[in-house]
């Protein structure tokens, strides 16, 4: 058989040459040298009192898209905005990821109760709250919020919101005001997942300030976004920063620091070398070859594996992609194990299944597949294709354009022709709605606790794209809808977990692999607690002198 | 006569900057894709993406589109960026100052380095000094930004901890002056860096072609020391061959800045001119490209009309 049908394609867009990688981990490494033995061995002992006041910085891996909770997307803005905007519900963040997923706890609401059919839920609403802008907080700004992406018949209905939050709210009958400080909300079907799910980084059900909107509009909420949280939002400078500031009427706990900024760094190896050299306090997304140096040079590595998870997800519409042949051979070629050890470095860990390891419904046994490029090039034979005959295109966001290339190659081997399309995280995110013909898979990088998550991905990733409901095995939209629906949790993750099996029998996602370090912070941060989840509390940060 | 020929130079100006607005308008248009149409598919219902598409005056013929668009951008009003969905001035105007800010920074960093270094060599002419002088440059020559920007964070930011490795101002500090010119040496420096080698270069040769110029012969002969006739007609004779290449550089300059923004994470406008030509957010590009065309224009016509103003034959 000819070679050159098996020569990888040439990436459409270059980034990270391998000097540069090589360069990352120099960085790392010298300051990893040059920082030995300068540790003070004092203290660890006796716990002082935070300290108050002091200006925390956060590095970014990118620009945050937009701080309006109901159309916003990329865990990078919800660890802003989260600050800003609050959930009636939240999860307990203080909690380590190792101790399990994070409790539920009362937040803008005081209490809560739920009916036995899990289709009512009542909550008391906190009294004597107020949003930045100084209106009260009650049962009417609740209705107000839901009404603007469920109520095509309000004033303030906005469809990208709707369109937005459905996946959430789509089986919603009702919002009730009770009176001022009881508010329910009345769905269609049980729905056991939805207090989890509303203190969550996507589908954000934080509540906005009604005045902000109607003073605002639309558009504007996002430019002034005006919550309850104990920051506030001050200003955003596009490309350079965003700067919040403590909210000193805030009904909980004071938190410590004055002034939280965030720092959006596209460039792998500037986000370090501001890490390294002490502009930055926190930082998300370090490249792999960093992190050893890092360690060395006394910086806190957050080990947090879990939550998260890298994936790809196909197109539907895209000829290769509707056969099922062609998906299982993909996953078969997929060498996920030595991705994790060679580009990851060793700080991911494989995934063979949506249901991220963090899910309550993970089970370690439910695997799609192992790598077996031999097993793949039979099933693309069996199914009637020789070598070259396949060819299509994976688009990706830059930062993870490293693994694609991997993948690239790995296809290649089993005369699979990939070519890469690469774009900035914002500009991918607009063009995944319109993709070209020759577009098969795309990256996503996200994940939940819940295993609802199963439902969201099937609406997100199959429904949507390209009609892969016709596509995929009937079966699984049933096994979806009947776990969805289940109204006692042990029950249901058994439902989630068959349906599960359904979908990775065939081949419906691409699970690839879930990083363990996700966030690296500067020894003089304290009580940044990174918990099972894609984001963290700020409140309970202080900096040391 | 000197006002003529300066008036003559910003006559021509004008139809340049229509024919490159017209190419800017049209190419944008070239890639079939609508923003409109990319941005929201699937986002919202047809029927309220053609209310957008008419907002837009997408769906009116193209030239009187670019009429519109053309009055706009004189007017100051650059139109609603298609991603972001907020003006592009407010997102474009202290960007592009940022990015102006760091050109200038380089041109004189350029200048001062590149005039010195070549100056000196040139006197030096076969000297140690020239020989590693002309080295440096033959090696420097081929320099891409983004790796001599890395290894200058490494060696001033991470290990000597000299000056900050990346951004515009200390987020944390007073955020004046002083703060911002430690921000700026190394970008400007980076940005600079073979822009001044190609100076130097230049810069080296007219000495030595001074040098060995038969009036500086004749004053040799005639008794004046070495040093008086430099001082007297050395610079004089530079400065149109120095001010000619710096024009040139100037343009080279402001795009090498827009790699050097991406590694010192300095918030001028080539992230946005990257993201905004990657997502067809076309308000966003032309509104760049304009400024960028505008800032060539501006310089070629300063360069002209300071050689004009040097040029003594021109003078009434």
């Amino acid at each position: 058989m000819p070679s050159q049908d098996l020569s990888p394609a040439v990436p459409s867009t270059e980034t990270g040459t391998p000097g540069r990688r090589q360069f990352i981990a120099s960085i790392a490494a010298m300051a990893g040298v040059v920082s030995l033995g300068l540790e003070p061995a004092h203290a660890q002992g006796k716990p002082t009192p935070p300290r108050r006041g002091g200006t925390l910085i956060v590095g970014l891996s990118g620009e945050p898209s937009v701080f309006d909770p109901n159309r916003q997307f990329s865990y990078e803005t919800y660890r802003i905005d989260k600050h800003i905007y609050e959930s009636l519900v939240a999860e307990n963040l203080a909690k380590p990821f190792k101790d399990g997923p994070p409790e539920l706890v009362p937040a803008l609401a005081e209490s809560w109760t739920v009916s036995d059919d899990a289709t009512t839920f009542t909550f008391k609403l906190r009294r004597g709250v107020k949003f930045h802008d100084g209106t009260d907080f009650d049962a009417e700004a609740v209705r107000f919020n839901v009404r603007r992406f469920t109520d095509p018949g309000f004033e303030f209905h906005d469809t990208r919101s709707a369109a937005t939050m459905k996946p959430v709210y789509g089986g919603l009958k009702e919002v009730k005001v009770i009176d001022a400080h009881t508010v329910q909300y009345v769905f269609k079907h049980p729905y056991i997942d939805f207090l989890r799910l509303l203190p969550q980084g996507n589908f954000v059900s934080g509540i906005f300030s009604p005045a902000a909107l109607k003073k605002h509009g639309q558009d504007g909420l996002a430019e002034h976004p005006t919550g309850t949280g104990p920051y506030q939002f001050v200003t955003r400078v596009r490309n350079e920063k965003t700067e919040l500031v403590r909210n000193a009427a805030y009904w909980g706990a004071q938190p410590h620091l004055d002034k939280l900024i965030f720092r959006p760094i596209n460039d792998d190896a500037t986000r370090l070398s501001a890490l390294r050299s002490g502009q930055l306090d926190i930082l998300s997304k370090i490249p792999a070859d960093g992190v050893e140096g890092l360690r060395k040079a006394g910086f806190t590595i957050h080990d947090s594996p879990g939550a998260n998870q890298l994936f790809l997800s196909w197109y539907f519409g895209n000829k290769f992609a509707k056969d099922k042949a062609v998906r299982q051979a993909f996953i078969k070629a997929i060498d996920r194990e030595g991705l994790v050890k060679s580009l990851y470095k060793g700080l991911a860990v494989p995934s063979y299944s949506i249901l991220n390891a963090g899910n309550t419904a993970f089970d370690p046994a439910q695997k799609d597949a192992t790598y077996d490029p031999a097993g793949a090039r039979k099933l693309l034979l069996d199914a009637g294709y020789k070598d070259g005959d396949i060819e299509f295109t994976i688009i990706t966001y830059t930062l993870q354009q490293p693994v694609i290339e991997w993948i690239q190659r790995d296809l290649a081997k089993v005369g699979v022709k990939i070519n890469i399309v690469s774009l900035e995280w914002l500009t991918y995110a607009s063009k995944l709605n319109t993709p070209t013909p020759e577009t098969a898979l795309f990256t996503m990088e996200w994940g939940f606790i819940t295993p609802y998550w199963l439902k969201l991905a099937y609406d997100t990733y199959i429904v949507s794209r390209g009609k892969g409901e016709e596509v995929v095995d009937p079966a699984l939209a049933p096994a979806v809808a009947r776990a969805a629906a289940q109204t006692s949790e042990a029950k249901a993750i058994e439902e989630w977990k068959k349906a599960n099996a359904i979908a990775q029998r065939d081949a419906a996602f691409v699970p690839l692999l879930s990083p363990t370090v996700n966030f690296i912070s500067h020894k003089r941060v304290k009580g940044f607690n990174v918990p099972l989840q894609n984001f963290f509390d700020l409140s309970t940060v202080s900096l040391a002198q | 006569m000197i006002a003529r020929a300066i008036a003559a130079r910003l006559l021509q100006a004008v139809p340049v900057f229509l024919v490159i607005s017209v190419l800017v308008f049209f190419i944008s248009h070239l890639g079939g894709d609508d923003p409109i149409t990319n941005a929201l598919a699937g986002i919202l219902p047809q029927d309220a993406i053609d209310t957008i598409r008419r907002e837009y005056g997408l769906d009116r013929p193209v030239w009187v589109q670019y009429g519109l668009w053309l009055q706009h951008l004189l007017a100051g009003d650059w139109g609603l960026s298609l991603t972001l969905r907020v003006p592009v001035f407010d997102v474009l105007g202290q960007a592009f100052l940022n990015t102006l800010v760091l050109t200038a920074a380089a041109v004189a960093i350029c200048l001062v380095f590149g005039v010195l270094v070549g100056v000196v060599a040139g006197l030096q002419r076969g000297s140690w000094i020239d020989t590693l002088t002309m080295l440096v440059i033959q090696l420097g020559h081929n320099l891409p930004v983004f790796w001599s920007g890395l290894v200058l964070i490494w060696v001033f930011a991470v290990q000597l901890d000299w000056l900050p490795a990346s951004g515009m101002y200390d987020l944390r500090g007073e955020q004046d002056l002083a703060d911002l010119l430690r921000h700026l040496v190394l970008p400007a420096f980076s940005a600079a860096i073979v822009s001044m080698l190609i100076l130097a270069q230049l810069v080296r040769a007219s000495v030595i072609e001074i040098a060995g110029s038969d009036y500086v012969r004749t004053y040799r002969a005639q008794g004046f020391p070495r040093s008086a006739i430099w001082r007297r007609h050395l610079a004089r004779n530079l400065l149109p061959p120095v001010v000619n290449i710096t024009g040139l550089q100037i343009g080279y300059l402001l795009s090498g800045v827009i790699f050097v923004e991406n590694v010192f994470a300095w918030p001028g406008i080539g992230t946005h001119l990257y993201n905004a030509a990657a997502g067809k957010d076309y308000p966003m590009t032309q509104a760049g490209v304009m400024l960028i065309t505008g800032c060539y224009l501006a310089v070629n016509l300063a360069t002209d009309v300071l050689l004009d103003l040097l040029n003594p034959r021109l003078r009434a």
